[in-house]
């Protein structure tokens, strides 16, 4: 009998052109899951501390998991994991699209992808094994070129994951592209893919995985499709814009750089309703999906502006929109289709900018070093800076190095004005808005990340009664701040890790117990919805694990100045959690079983039932 | 019958002053949605409905004793 698992991984070795199957006994699923879970445990085990990112010795794995077997809700997610060219140390990202149940219909569970191609290529990994195809035709093609000429190349129903020009330029903010409609965005992993010269990575399959009760799995999914239509129907008709507006009135939004307050005139004109009138909204789906969160647009002008396609989302219009005071959603969403098309993470471009923003106005940076003004709200500069960052041209010669790197360059104090955890820039949620925030950007192994552990989810609402949590807990309670970031980490990494795209929680409204039904039809593991939630506990040890190997300390989880400044008035006013930053990071850890330097114990790892890992504690 | 109505995050706007809850005396059962128009929410908020701790859809009817918890779709991001 089946248990949504093939037991077996493809390894591709660039360098030599070859490839191969390998086992993975179950006792690591049931541990880790799959996803940025098993990638995790890859790439501590097969890597070296401080590995070159960028080098053929680093690897990049593409990890799914069970519920890819299955036409489950949510399933089109994948996760990629790689050390970071940005952050240096462990990177996970996801993206959704069709590529996760695509790829798992060829036969595995999981690509890890290794060493250095001599010349531009893809992979076209299909039933019969891996073929590896020249990309000099694709070379210096955006996302969506390359996605459709490889569909003409070789059919419709393939799924394309791609890298646009900035990948291959190495731009540490390079992104990874699903199908050209969604985006691995964080951390560079398209950089990777760019330094192995790996163009994409196209999947065709029609083989199916065994399951425990594929009957019981598939009407649970049926069930759950209709009934998540119309819980999240709301959303679908809204999207993530919907919370632009009350996430302003709560202060969570980041305006000017993180330096203003409120922005309430902003907000209406960047958020729904005004957002769908302006833009000719539809939802847009991924492969079994019932929400359809992603937006189709229509900017009719100005012409410079004129576009059909894919819609900026609520990290896009903040990051890109009000961090930059921009409130014309026509310029955002230029913006975001040339991040998308050309490769990079619409959230760190947005920040980027945001920065040289700042510092022309305080006249730290002059016209003379930056090609002219760089002002506030000014979203023609904006679409062109956007431009220069994607192809490392321009404004981009700042940022080889990413935030860290630029104010280096820079210098003049600037090291004061960055906002980010381990190089990695805030997305577009404010620790003083939800206090939870402060101790998860800190941690999260990637750096400051919103989507391992989202405890700006809690502030509207995000509850699991299965694991305790009747109701959402107050979003400044400072003395529930670990325990915030610590529940909402461990269902986050399991999602990373099943791999789920949590939308479908928080946005449709499944519940964990729904999910865990769903989970158990596959497996056959009768699971408790806890037991589920638990795997997060294991999976960000491994990934922890990395961080530590890497030098990563105590030292290394801090709040950036900006956070130590409260609001005069909005929805924020007066709040911080980062003068309690150190007691809650002790609280963190202990739950955590960490030592109080943030490096987890060898009793800890023994408990989690990693043992096999403990030589790396 | 009595009901209690409980409005998280941003939802708590419609709650009578100094409130956390709404608790509604009703003579005959009536769907959620029905009820959230009673209490006086607006008609376009498309909450996600949990009724003693399990997700319903606006449809569901009401029973005696019933703790509804009204929540923003939260997903951003
Ligand atoms: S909710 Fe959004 S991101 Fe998630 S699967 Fe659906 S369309 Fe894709």
């Amino acid at each position: 009998m089946g248990n949504g698992y093939w037991g077996k991984v493809l390894r591709v070795n660039l360098t030599d052109r070859t490839f191969r199957e390998e086992a993975v006994r179950e006792e690591v699923w049931r541990k880790l899951l799959g996803g940025a879970g098993y990638g995790a445990k890859v790439l501590l085990e097969e890597t070296a501390a401080k590995v070159d990112p960028l080098s053929p010795e680093n690897k990049i794995i593409f990890g799914i998991g069970c519920l890819q077997s299955v036409p489950a809700p949510g399933s089109a997610k994948w996760s990629v994991i790689t050390k970071s060219p940005l952050t240096k140390t462990y990177l996970d990202s996801a993206g959704a699209g069709t590529w996760a149940p695509v790829f798992k219909r060829t036969g595995y569970d999981s690509l890890i992808v290794e060493g250095r191609a001599s010349e531009p290529l893809y992979l076209y990994i299909t039933d019969t094994g891996v073929e590896f195809r020249p990309a000099h035709h694709l070379w210096g093609k955006t996302t969506g070129e390359t996605t459709s000429l490889l569909k003409e190349e070789l059919g419709r129903n393939v799924s394309v994951l791609s890298i646009g020009p900035a990948g291959e330029r190495l731009v540490p903010i390079a992104c990874i592209a699903s199908d050209a409609i969604s985006f691995a965005g964080r951390g560079g992993a398209g950089a990777v893919m760019g330094a192995k010269n790996l163009k994409a990575i196209v999947a065709y399959g029609t083989k199916e995985c065994p399951v425990f009760d594929r009957e019981t799995a598939h009407h649970l999914c049926r069930e759950m499709m209709k009934e998540l239509a119309e819980r999240g129907a709301g959303f679908s008709e809204n999207g993530t814009p919907s919370v632009i507006i009350p996430f302003e009135e709560m202060g969570d939004t980041p305006i000017k750089y993180w330096t203003g307050d409120v922005w309430p005139e902003g907000a209406r004109l960047l958020g729904t309703p005004h957002y769908n009138e302006v833009l000719h909204t539809k939802p847009l789906h991924c492969l079994h999906c019932p929400v359809g969160c992603h937006r189709h647009v229509r900017v009719d002008g100005p012409p410079e502006f004129a576009m059909e396609g894919n819609g900026p989302e609520y990290e896009t219009i903040a990051m890109l929109g009000s961090n930059l005071l921009i409130d014309d959603l026509a310029a955002v969403t230029k913006a975001n289709e040339f991040c998308n098309m050309l490769g990079i993470d619409t959230i760190s471009a947005g920040a980027w900018i945001g920065f040289l923003m700042e510092c022309y106005e305080k006249g730290i940076l002059t016209d003379a070093d930056l090609g002219g003004p760089v002002r506030w709200g000014d979203g023609h500069r904006m679409v062109e800076l956007v431009q220069q960052i994607a192809l490392g041209e321009g404004v981009g010669r700042f940022f080889k190095d990413g935030i860290v790197g630029a104010a280096k360059m820079i210098g003049k104090g600037t090291e004061e004005l960055i906002v980010h955890v381990k190089n990695l820039d805030f997305p577009a949620h404010d620790p003083r808005a939800v206090f939870g925030l402060g101790v998860n950007y800190a941690t999260c192994p990637i750096g400051a990340s919103h989507e391992r552990g989202d405890p700006q989810a809690t502030a509207l609402g995000l509850c699991y009664p299965e694991l305790g949590w009747d109701e959402p807990p107050e979003r400044f309670d400072i003395n529930r701040a670990a325990e915030v970031a610590y529940i909402v980490t461990n269902t986050s990494l399991m999602y990373n890790s099943l791999t789920f795209c949590k939308f479908i929680v928080k946005g449709a409204g499944m519940t964990l117990t729904e999910l865990t039904d769903i989970f158990n039809a596959i497996t056959g593991w009768n699971w408790t919805p806890a037991e589920l939630a638990d795997v997060g506990k294991r999976v960000i040890t491994v990934q922890r694990l990395i961080n530590v190997r890497d030098g990563i300390r105590r030292k290394d989880d801090v709040l950036p100045p900006k956070m130590y400044i409260t609001a005069k008035e909005g929805g924020r006013m007066g709040k911080t959690p980062a003068a309690e930053h150190e007691r809650v990071l002790s609280e963190y850890y202990a739950m955590r079983g960490w030592d109080e330097d943030g490096v987890p114990r060898r009793e800890t790892v023994e408990e989690l039932g990693l043992g096999d890992l403990l030589q790396y504690v | 019958m009595q009901v209690k109505v409980k409005p998280v995050s941003y939802f708590k706007k419609y709650l009578p002053e100094g409130e956390s809850v709404i608790t509604k005396e009703l003579s005959s059962p009536v769907s959620v949605a029905e009820l959230l128009r009673l209490c006086g929410f607006p008609a376009d908020i498309q909450p996600l409905i949990t009724v003693n701790g399990r997700r319903k859809k606006p449809d569901y009817v009401v029973a005696d004793g019933d703790e509804i918890l009204i929540a923003p779709p939260a997903a951003g991001g």
